[in-house]
């Protein structure tokens, strides 16, 4: 990723600027659906800032954080299409409604029962969105704590006390699972 | 009490905030819980999404029109973004006010957004059948790949297609069947036909084997081809087709052709290969090659490059590499080594 970023700041290459969009855009295009609802919207939300990250590619040095970047933008993009949408009501992360987490496609055979993956599916739907959206966050795009305090605006320790929360109701729709293993 | 500090480890192991020492307590006590080491288990299993290949590509393609626009006019560069963008607002807004809560999100659900896209390659030196979830038994050769929307969920069913692929399509009048590849769309209805279509190939080939089928050529689709049972049609591609996209249907040529006959009337040359069969007839000896390379995962060199114009024919059947080589040295001379994967042909 570094080389890909050095190649379009200082090189002007939309060829390593195709590669780097390639590789970033549909974590931030499923991100900005939470917000969106709707496939259109989401894409432009997305393209929007990366068009706007290609004009400023001189300044790439700049960005501390190239993927909390890319998050922060993608969200204020859409809060502010929302916004726009409908000014009476302010867009408010507890009302996004996050898109269910993803369980691999092995786990079955790995140690998942089809019950058992119902189970946790249910689970995962039942959390409070900001919750679902820090767990997704963490489990299916590989940011830090930190990194989602940035992206969300809230301090690391709500991340951890959301992400315990989280696990904490996981582990709880497990336990009916759980005594074969302990006896 | 113990539970708890669990899961905060837990929690800051996959926020990558713990320490080493805080890995380590978390390391003995889920030794001493195998429940919660069952949890942990379970949430490896949380993975990110399959990428949407269409949802990227549709979506670059939609930027590198801005970045062109935005090149002409470098005074104005956000404009097209901007017009582009203002009737979607319109649209979410109207969803907005009409749907709140669950309800909207079932519809986004259903929305073609983010198909389960599945995928399937065959590896360089073996071939692969499967059958697709409408009943569809497919066969990919070497080195080549299909994708399509794992529940088939669109009005048409739709695969995507690099390399060489057999279809066997199962009947469905209101479900048209489409296979694409990066210059074709063949559209049946229930058939079984032959697609070859590697990206490195100068020619691109669809054999129908029964059935009918109907072809459009990406660059101009105003020309459809029906080929009914025994024909295949052959598009030549040269390197300009795909510099040039704007004008290039001056550079794609196509005809159409019986297949190839043999004398073993079993035996059609297009779908040998799905029977671990190489064959061949009246190709240059670089065609052959390239089968040979996908075939049995070597790479070939040619040193004497007038050997690539001979004109071979032949079928090979479960041969490996060596014998293979071998026959072919009986019609035409030349001489051959293989060190380690790689292939050196030489007078």
């Amino acid at each position: 990723m570094k080389e890909l970023l050095h190649r379009i700041q200082f090189h002007d290459d939309q060829q390593a600027f195709k590669a780097f969009y390639q590789q970033q855009m549909f974590p931030l295009y499923r991100f900005a659906l939470a917000f969106l609802k709707q496939h259109q919207p989401a894409e432009e939300a997305v393209n929007d800032v990366f068009v706007k990250l290609w004009q400023r590619r001189h300044t790439l040095h700049e960005i501390d954080n190239i993927r909390v970047y890319l998050y922060v933008a993608v969200k204020h993009t859409a809060l502010n299409q929302l916004r726009a949408a409908n000014p009476f009501e302010e867009a408010d992360l507890d009302n996004v409604q996050v898109p269910l987490v993803r369980f691999c496609a092995g786990a079955e055979q790995r140690l998942l029962t089809h019950e058992l993956q119902n189970a946790i599916a249910a689970a995962v739907r039942l959390l409070p969105p900001k919750c679902r959206m820090i767990f997704k966050l963490v489990k299916e795009d590989g940011l830090s704590y930190k990194e989602v305090a940035g992206i969300l605006n809230i301090s690391p320790k709500t991340v951890d006390a959301q992400l315990m929360i989280a696990l904490r109701k996981l582990s709880a729709s497990l336990q009916p699972f759980l005594h074969h293993t302990t006896v | 009490m113990k539970a708890e500090r669990i899961l905060e480890l837990m929690a800051r192991k996959a926020g990558r905030a713990a320490g080493k020492a805080e890995l380590e307590e978390l390391e003995q006590l889920l030794a001493e819980n195998p429940d919660y080491r069952f949890l942990e288990n379970v949430l490896d299993t949380v993975e990110a999404p399959v990428q949407d290949t269409a949802v990227v590509r549709d979506g670059w393609e939609k930027i590198e029109a801005v970045l062109q626009t935005s090149a002409q006019t470098p005074e104005k560069p956000e404009t097209p973004v901007m017009s582009a963008r203002r009737p979607f607002r319109w649209a979410a807004a109207a969803v907005l006010l009409v749907v709140a809560g669950t309800g909207m999100w079932r519809m986004a659900r259903k929305k073609p957004a983010a198909p389960a896209l599945q995928q399937i390659s065959a590896p360089m030196g073996s071939t692969i059948k499967a059958l697709l979830p409408d009943g569809t038994q497919v066969w990919i050769n070497a080195g080549s790949q299909i994708s399509y929307d794992a529940r088939f969920a669109g009005k048409s069913r739709d695969v995507n297609v690099t390399g060489e692929v057999f279809f066997d399509v199962a009947a469905d009048d209101n479900k048209p069947f489409i296979v694409h590849s990066d210059n074709l769309a063949i559209q049946v209805l229930g058939t079984s036909f032959n697609v070859k279509a590697y990206g490195d190939d100068q020619k691109a080939e669809v054999a129908v084997i029964t059935g009918k089928v109907q072809v459009m050529m990406r660059n101009s689709p105003e020309k459809k081809v029906v080929l009914l049972p025994r024909e295949k049609l052959v598009l030549s591609l040269d390197q300009q087709t795909i510099i040039h996209e704007d004008d290039s249907i001056q550079h794609v040529s196509f005809r159409v052709q019986e297949l190839a006959s043999s004398k073993d009337p079993g035996l059609v040359m297009e779908t040998a290969w799905r029977h671990q069969k190489l064959a061949f007839m009246n190709e240059t000896f670089a065609e052959v090659a390239r089968k040979m390379e996908r075939q049995f995962n070597v790479n070939i060199v040619f040193e004497d490059e007038t050997l690539k114009k001979e004109i071979l024919s032949g079928v090979f059947e479960k041969e490996d590499v060596n014998k293979a080589l071998r026959l072919l040295q009986m019609t035409t001379g030349f001489h051959y080594r293989i060190v380690q994967q790689q292939v050196y042909l030489s007078r």
